[in-house]
């Protein structure tokens, strides 16, 4: 790995609001190769702020300030908004949480797809036609011809899910960022969903950046993780090696889990220390 | 038997928009003990519990409380015994009704007497949240909090069985340690019966002495703590769902 996909340095995120100044995301840094990358942390930790401006998302009043935010060398903070648009989408793409909200409701799936590949190149009709079924093929629907011509309301949300990911992988992305893509669906759909993402991610070569709160499932999924707690990351860690997690936040976030087989009377809960949001990365 | 249900069929609709949501469902629970249903959405295990309280449409079957067969409309007597908590603390809560409020209405509604000091022991004693929650709004509550509040309302009219949907699955996982906590001691100190719907095998494993199984609405199979904790199981949906409960695998 020569150049790192993606590098962020000391970003910060800040809502301004009439009272007071609510700091998001307090000095993340991270670099990411092609390989993926789990943010791990609670409602409220930062994580989807992170993942969100890297693509340059945060609306005002918030406001996004970094020492250096740069992908495949190009810095993403001085680029105008016309050409962050150019990379939006076709270099690096995003994966919502709920396709119920995240799809146009009243546009059948077909051109949804072919709306993509219009704003990102294009082609004819006809290619266009062919490309949106095998992508959809390629996200395991089993009947692509009957989806293109449906309503997303007619849709499960693990077809729904698999459309919202055949959109984003359309223009062939360097980087896919998931925000929590599996949350909204049933356990066994999800790992579906996820096996779809994870070929995907090895055959395209992509990195993936993967939003979480379940820390179980990121550390099953990714190769890294950084866990996030009050816009801070507290520890960054080998997937395979949770275990052994020094910091007491992630120690308490897999403790806190009830288990299989496990008999426990009373569960462990965390006892949070103020000390946490000031502590250096462990 | 504290709550006995034998051959339950709840069905929506009729002729071409018939659906089955539960089919020959039968389970019963004993008193002081939890039952869970565990499936995927669309298993009808939900609608057993909405049929419980009269809330879903019963083709066919039998619920008996204490031996006594319940049906049609249920009068405040059940209310009283039988409590629902719902899963999602944000729209089960009424926006504009102070906590204060949302535990007395129960109260005035059964004629009880000595409110105040019920609902202060219900929101402190119970849930373990402070006097000064008692006239703040839901919208000033945390997503745990108002859970809590949604307990409290449950337990003030002191009911025997507590109907659990899906508690803690709009929680964060730390939270949700706090109220199954919460839920056990309650349980213990109230000699209640609980029934736990959830799609979270691990909850269900740590709340519930047995379970069962569902899923198109269908029983698939009934199983104990042991049982699961040995993966001792009979059906491949129970054992698919036991691999998935374990993460992602290459």
């Amino acid at each position: 790995m020569s150049q790192p996909l993606l590098e962020v340095e000391d970003l910060h995120v800040r809502f301004h609001t009439p009272t007071r100044v609510v700091e998001a995301v307090r000095g993340v840094s991270f670099t990411l190769g092609r390989e993926r990358l789990g943010i791990v942390g609670e409602s409220g930790s930062g994580k989807t702020m992170t993942g969100r401006s890297v693509l340059r998302l945060v609306r005002p009043p918030g406001e996004v300030t970094a020492r250096r935010m740069a992908f495949d060398g190009i810095d993403l903070l001085s680029l105008s908004e016309r050409r962050m648009r150019e990379i939006r989408g076709s270099r690096i793409s995003m994966v919502m949480q709920d396709p119920k909200f995240s799809l146009n409701p009243v546009m059948r799936i077909g051109p949804q797809l072919t709306e993509a590949m219009r704003v990102h190149g294009g082609g004819s009709r006809k290619e266009m036609r062919a490309r949106a079924l095998a992508m959809l093929e390629a996200v395991q629907i089993r009947d692509p011809e009957r989806v293109m011509r449906a309503y997303p309301h007619e849709l499960s949300g693990g077809m729904g899910q698999r459309v919202m990911i055949a959109m984003m992988l359309v223009p062939d992305p360097d980087l896919l960022i998931a925000d929590e893509p599996t949350s909204a669906l049933d356990v066994t759909v999800q790992l579906e969903v996820l096996k779809i993402l994870d070929d995907l991610v090895a055959s395209r070569g992509m990195g993936l950046i993967f939003v979480s709160h379940d820390l179980e499932l990121v550390a099953t999924f990714c190769d890294r993780v950084l866990v996030m707690y009050a816009g801070r990351i507290v520890e960054e860690i080998a997937a395979d090696r949770l275990s052994e997690a020094k910091h007491p936040y992630t120690q308490g976030l897999i403790d806190c889990l009830p288990k299989i087989g496990e008999d426990r009377a009373v569960l462990p809960t965390l006892r949070r220390e103020a000390s946490w949001r000031e502590e250096p990365v462990a | 038997m504290k709550l006995a249900v034998e051959d339950l069929n709840v069905t929506f609709g009729s002729g071409q928009d018939r659906v089955d949501a539960v089919k020959d469902v039968s389970f019963g629970v004993e008193a002081n003990t939890s039952f869970g249903l565990v499936g995927e959405s669309g298993s009808g295990k939900s609608t057993v519990l909405r049929a419980i309280c009269g809330l879903a449409p019963v083709a066919s079957g039998r619920i008996a409380i204490d031996g006594r067969p319940v049906a049609g409309f249920r009068d405040p007597a059940f209310v009283k015994q039988v409590q629902m908590v719902f899963q999602d603390p944000y729209g089960s809560l009424h926006p504009r009704h102070s906590v204060d409020r949302t535990l007395s209405e129960p109260l005035a509604i059964h004629r009880m007497d000595d409110r105040h000091a019920r609902v202060e022991r219900a929101l402190i004693d119970d849930v373990g949240l402070d006097a000064s929650f008692r006239y703040r709004y839901p919208h000033q509550l945390s997503g745990g909090q108002r859970q809590r509040v949604a307990i409290a309302r449950a337990l003030i009219l002191e009911p025997e069985i507590l109907l659990l949907d899906e508690p803690t699955s709009a929680l964060d996982a730390s939270v949700q340690a706090e109220v199954l906590n919460l839920l056990m001691r309650l349980r213990r100190e109230h000699e209640l019966t609980f029934v736990m719907v959830s799609h979270d095998l691990a909850v269900i494993n740590h709340m519930c002495e047995r379970l069962m199984v569902m899923q198109h609405g269908e029983t698939v199979e009934e199983l104990n703590r042991a049982a699961l904790a040995d993966h001792a199981v009979g059906q491949d949906y129970t054992r698919s769902l036991l691999k998935a409960s374990e993460g992602f695998q290459r």
